[in-house]
């Protein structure tokens, strides 16, 4: 392993490689900065850019993004009330307070230093358990990876949004629509109704790009009120003597930030509402949350970025997104020619380990550059959204065209944004549409190969053991919302009595 | 009975569903796989989970529409904007092959910063011609994607 890794570092500290990474953290916390600019919005109007790269810095400049974004989300929540993603949501609660005391310098440093500490945590872990989850999954085979993806699938029911039914239904429409095109098993057209640009499927680029960016613009000319932002970085850094007491927080939020993390299609969101409201409970002054902690700014900042790491695992060992800006990475993968998946490791350990060291690269360098530049990546907040919305909208015609040099592609962009805008207005979540379109070649490919290999054994989902145990936990997790509500409702109809 | 966006949302849905399932007897098969795991099996599958569970959805909604997510209507003085911003998105789709990728491109952000009511001439001018150069460069220059010329593009390019 310690040969890989040196191999990693060799490739990740070659300039263009380097370079990468660097463009990716700077890109990553200027798009997290900036309210209504996500991670995963971000990564998906870079993927067109990494059409013209080589395999490793493409992959790493994406995974750079994906760190410098979560960070970056810190930093409009806390000197604005507005977090620049939605993993940063609860940062606002104690980050704000401090600002408005005078201590954004304090909040801003310890939001750094802890989503650096909680990333490069998540890598190591990353490191070390990625290798063996890849080695058990190279005993996989069809119906273990059919199961593998409809676990992945069924965990969009826990994705943020007021209806899990919602999710579902959002997961399965992700699924029917990745089954349009040319059927890859017997090569017959399905559902292009004349139109030959639909013969090779609708792929996935343009759909995210439609339903995360175009959508978010068209949601912002509904919202958009024009404001005074104050972004006066006042008070000094954090100092050791300060972010000491801080050790275990940031220790109990990094694990619980991994393990969220590498749970697929949970994310940074959930890590950093966890990790808040553990720190809260096992505080011993639980009420003076909110009202402008360096704890309440540690512990949901380092869950985040250790959910970074943490969503690489299943996303690089099994080929299953642990969050929706991995999705729009394991797309990037694809556009690269590489299957995500067990025989990664076993056929591209350079690459593999490469990442690894580029996503550890980046914790290291936000933080330099956060500590460094945090008065420039403020004055980014500054920026007026009619200035940034028209340059994101030409991000997003332009890169879903250079997928194929295709108008069809901008079609499908403009599209799904509209539906996307539509569909999230009602309740709807962009993210399990986008996991199941991913997801659901494999899910077909590998149930019916499965099918054919075992003779229309249907049981063989439930006699393998991993399969079963997949299953299994994608049923749980489908249910889970609902055993809870039901619980919920019983608990406050008993109360009432 | 009160406007509920759930209830309509599903009730499209699986009329949209009911239509892609009826075409799927168009999807060409093979002998004997047609019958059982062809290209026909799976769309079928997922569009019949798809109408099973916007009825559920349907249900709970009319069943209980106070749970439901409430809509909220777009304000009044916001509407030209959005209305605009997804025509011009619109647009932007017929023009890019017509007029030109750059040309698209220098007309979209020109009337997005109109329909965003923006006032200022320096704005309104310079913002176009640097994301359009911009867009150049980078795209055109740097990556050498090839847009569409279409024939305002085709007079420069």
């Amino acid at each position: 392993m310690l040969n890989s890794i040196m191999i990693g570092l060799s490739a990740i500290f070659e300039p263009m490689n380097f370079l990468a990474v660097l463009a990716g953290v700077v890109s990553g916390m200027t798009i997290g900065a900036l309210p209504g600019l996500s991670a995963t919005m971000g990564a998906a109007l870079i993927v067109p850019f990494t059409f013209f790269m080589e395999p490793i810095p493409a992959i790493a400049m994406l995974s750079a993004l994906y760190c410098g974004a979560t960070y970056g989300g810190s930093i409009s929540a806390i000197l604005v009330n507005t977090p620049g993603t939605p993993a940063a949501a609860v940062t606002t609660l104690d980050g704000y307070e401090l600002s408005k005391q005078g201590h954004a310098g304090k909040a801003l440093g310890t939001a750094v230093i802890a989503s650096g500490l909680g990333g490069i945590f998540s890598v190591v872990i990353l490191i070390f358990v990625a290798p063996q989850v890849a080695e058990i999954a190279l005993k996989f085979a069809d119906p273990e990876y059919f199961s593998l993806a409809i676990f992945g699938v069924s965990m969009v029911a826990n994705i943020s949004s007021d209806n899990e039914l919602k999710n579902i239904i959002g997961g399965m429409i992700g699924i029917f629509l990745a089954t349009v095109g040319m059927d890859s098993l017997t090569g017959f057209p399905r559902f292009t109704f004349g139109f030959s640009s639909l013969t090779s499927g609708i792929d996935f680029i343009p759909v995210m790009i439609g339903l995360f960016a175009f959508a978010e613009v068209l949601r912002q000319a509904q919202t958009y009120i024009k404001s005074e932002t104050n972004t006066e970085i006042a008070g000094l850094l954090p100092s050791f003597k300060e972010l000491w007491p801080l050790k275990w927080s940031m220790l109990r939020s990094a694990v619980i930030g991994t393990f969220v993390g590498i749970l697929p299609a949970e994310g940074g969101t959930v890590a950093s509402f966890i990790g808040y409201n553990e720190a809260k409970r096992w505080s011993k002054h639980p009420e003076k949350f909110g009202t402008g902690l360096l704890e309440g700014v540690a512990a949901p900042e380092t869950a985040n970025n250790a959910a970074t790491g943490g969503a690489m695992v299943p996303t690089l060992t099994l080929g299953i997104p642990g969050s929706s800006t991995t999705a729009v990475i394991l797309g990037g993968l694809m556009i690269q020619g590489l299957q995500p998946g067990p025989l990664l490791f076993a056929t591209q350990p350079k690459f593999v380990y490469s990442i690894f060291v580029a996503m550890g690269l980046a914790n290291i360098l936000f933080l330099i550059v956060g500590l460094g530049g945090a008065k420039v990546f403020a004055q980014v907040t500054k920026i007026p959204i009619y200035i940034l919305n028209p340059i994101v909208m030409v991000l997003c015609i332009i890169g879903s065209y250079s997928l194929g040099n295709n108008v069809a592609d901008v079609w499908i962009m403009i599209i799904t944004g509209l539906i996307g805008f539509v569909i999230k207005k009602v309740g709807f979540s962009p993210a399990p549409i986008v996991l199941g379109l991913v997801l659901g070649s494999l899910v077909e490919v590998s149930f019916r190969r499965a099918m054919t290999i075992y003779d229309h054994n249907y049981l063989i989902f439930f006699q393998r053991p991993f399969s079963a145990i997949f299953l299994s936990l994608a049923l749980l997790s489908i249910l889970w919302p609902f055993i809870t509500k039901t619980i919920k409702h019983r608990r406050q109809s008993q109360q009432g009595n | 009975m009160k406007k509920n966006p759930t209830f309509i949302t599903a009730v499209i849905m699986i009329l949209i569903a009911t239509l892609l399932f009826i075409s799927t007897y168009s999807i060409q098969v093979s002998g004997e796989q047609g019958n059982r795991l062809g290209p026909r099996f799976f769309p079928r599958l997922m569009l019949g989970l798809i109408i099973f569970f916007n009825l559920v959805l349907a249900y709970q909604s009319y069943r209980y529409p106070e749970e439901q997510k409430k809509v909220k209507p777009i304000p009044k003085d916001k509407q030209n904007r959005f209305i605009g911003t997804a025509v011009l998105g619109v647009l932007t789709g017929f023009s890019f092959n017509y007029l030109g990728g750059f040309t698209a491109i220098f007309l979209f952000v020109l009337l997005f910063l109109i329909i965003w009511n923006q006032k200022r001439i320096k704005v309104l001018v310079l913002t176009p011609i640097l994301v359009t150069a911009g867009a150049y460069l980078l795209f055109h220059e740097l990556l050498s994607v090839r847009m569409p010329k279409g024939i305002i593009d085709a007079l420069f390019l």
